[in-house]
């Protein structure tokens, strides 16, 4: 063991450096055999939404509120870190879905508590 | 009966704490004070600094070894700490806690967490020339890696006599991050470098979020396996979140564990500041070189993202280096905001993320090569 501070400094950082640019490289083999990514990269970034807006934005549909939803929902989206490119349509849900979805999830988290 | 009274009341005044009291004692609880104080008023992490404030008061409280030394919830606090149980399961909720995403878009990050290794190795060079053997020098160095529970684990295992001292750097200049790090950011940057905007980052696929911390975890621990207690709880926290069939764990190992964890973590570091150990000239001067590793870990990354911008032909902003340090999120936070100074348009929150993510990497990566080499 040496205890030279100079040869340890410099031996610990060409390990770090290392250790950080194999993982780099591995990181960017996992995106080369990621067998989902054609799916991924195929959808446009912006082009979606864009279209969706557009079309409520059309006077055949009906308007002002439904497009403050989808603006509100985006934001919401972007705001957790999601991406909006990716929001393709935004449709509304019929019946007390979060009402039954809370119940499902007591029922499943309390019955493997206790 | 008056007699037997009389005795009885010497007896219990003999025993108090009153009668052994000493005035390093009384320093160290008027410190432990002072950090509360700081904590609860000046905000200064408190979730971590109240504990460990508190965990000092009581260590110096007079004739109370037995709080220690019998069997009980201070000796099992303390345990936790010395059989290095407490930091991985930190590890375990912060890897919970942890988005890999940006990590995964822009790998290249990565060297910006390597790159702020060099401040823990800049401060145990200077260690190792104020005197400190190279396990002491090696537990005050890792202060520069912003990473409570890394420095913990490696000074248990090194320098277990400084562990008080040490905790308490890290954290508090992992709280003072804000102040630390504008000034040294801008000195090494100019306001072009500060202004570049970032392109927004790539999607992220599940499969890429689930594979990176299962190959991370092979790599590294198999290249160093002192730290796979830590690599390994970090990279389940983080499948349990990634998974996203683990909702559970997930939400178990990020909020309730890692809270009971921190506590236990927290009070048992404010334990081992009893005056004896704290109060002599080696706490100032680890104080002093907790600084240097912070400073020259951000200057590090700053100048490897100023070359990376270079490199890079002008599209990475030279501040996202900063966060290379770990102190998740904070220092991530930071370069947002020096960049929104700069550029009121400028959002590098998610950017600077990923260097952030590496950087705990890095830091357990830098106290393995330590543990590997000076164990």
């Amino acid at each position: 063991m040496t205890t030279n501070p100079l040869l340890i400094l410099i031996i610990n950082m060409a390990v770090v450096f290392f250790v950080l640019f194999v993982l780099e490289l591995l990181t960017r083999g996992i995106y080369y055999i990621d067998p989902t990514r054609k799916k991924g990269v195929a959808t446009p970034a912006t082009a979606e939404p864009v279209a969706n807006v557009d079309a409520a934005l059309s006077p055949s549909t009906e308007t002002s509120d439904d497009l403050a939803v989808i603006a509100v929902i985006t934001a919401a989206i972007a705001a957790m870190g999601g991406s909006v490119g990716h929001i393709s349509v935004i449709r509304r849900i019929d019946g007390p879905a979060w009402t039954q979805m809370g119940r499902i999830d007591a029922l499943n988290t309390r019955s493997q508590m206790y | 009966m008056i007699e037997a009274f009389q005795v009885a009341l010497t007896s219990v005044w003999m025993d108090s704490g009153f009668v052994g009291f000493e005035m390093g004692q009384g320093i160290m609880i008027v410190v432990g004070l002072v950090l509360l104080y700081l904590a609860f008023a000046k905000g200064f992490e408190p979730l971590l600094l109240s504990p460990i404030a508190f965990g000092c008061v009581l260590a110096n409280i007079p004739a109370n070894e037995a709080m220690i030394t019998d069997p009980g919830v201070m000796k099992l606090i303390l345990a936790g700490i010395h059989q290095e149980i407490f930091p991985p399961l930190i590890f375990l909720g912060v890897g919970a806690m942890t988005d890999f995403g940006p990590l995964i878009a822009n790998p290249s990050t990565l060297r910006l967490g390597a790159a702020a290794q060099f401040g823990v190795f800049i401060a145990l060079y200077g260690a190792m020339l104020l005197g400190f053997n190279v396990k002491e020098a090696a537990s005050i160095g890792i202060i520069g890696g912003a990473d409570g529970p890394t420095a913990i684990y490696l000074t248990t295992k090194l320098a277990p006599h400084l562990l008080g001292a040490i905790a308490v750097a890290a954290y508090s200049y992992m709280s003072l991050v804000p102040l630390i790090q504008p000034p040294i950011m801008k000195l090494f940057t100019t306001q072009k470098e500060r202004e570049c905007v970032m392109e927004q980052l790539r999607p992220v696929s599940k499969f890429e979020k689930l594979v990176f911390p299962i190959v991370a975890t092979l790599f590294i621990c198999f290249l160093l396996p002192p730290i796979t207690p830590l690599m390994g709880m970090l990279m389940l926290g983080n499948l349990f979140r990634e998974s996203g069939v683990t909702d559970r764990l997930s939400d178990t190992s990020q909020n309730a564990l890692i809270n009971m964890v921190t506590i236990f973590l927290a009070t048992g570091t404010g334990l081992t500041m009893d005056a004896k150990s704290f109060l002599n000239l080696q706490t100032i001067l680890i104080i002093c070189l907790g600084l240097v590793a912070f400073a020259g870990g951000t200057a590090a990354g700053v100048l490897v993202g100023k070359i990376m911008y270079f490199t890079s032909g002008g599209k990475i902003n030279p501040l996202i280096g900063s966060a290379g340090v770990s102190a998740v999120p904070m220092a991530a936070r930071v370069s947002q905001i020096v960049g929104q100074q700069a550029n009121p348009a400028n959002f590098l929150l998610m950017h600077a993320m990923g260097p952030n993510v590496s950087g705990v990497i890095g830091t357990a990566v830098a106290a393995g090569t330590m543990l590997a080499m000076l164990k």
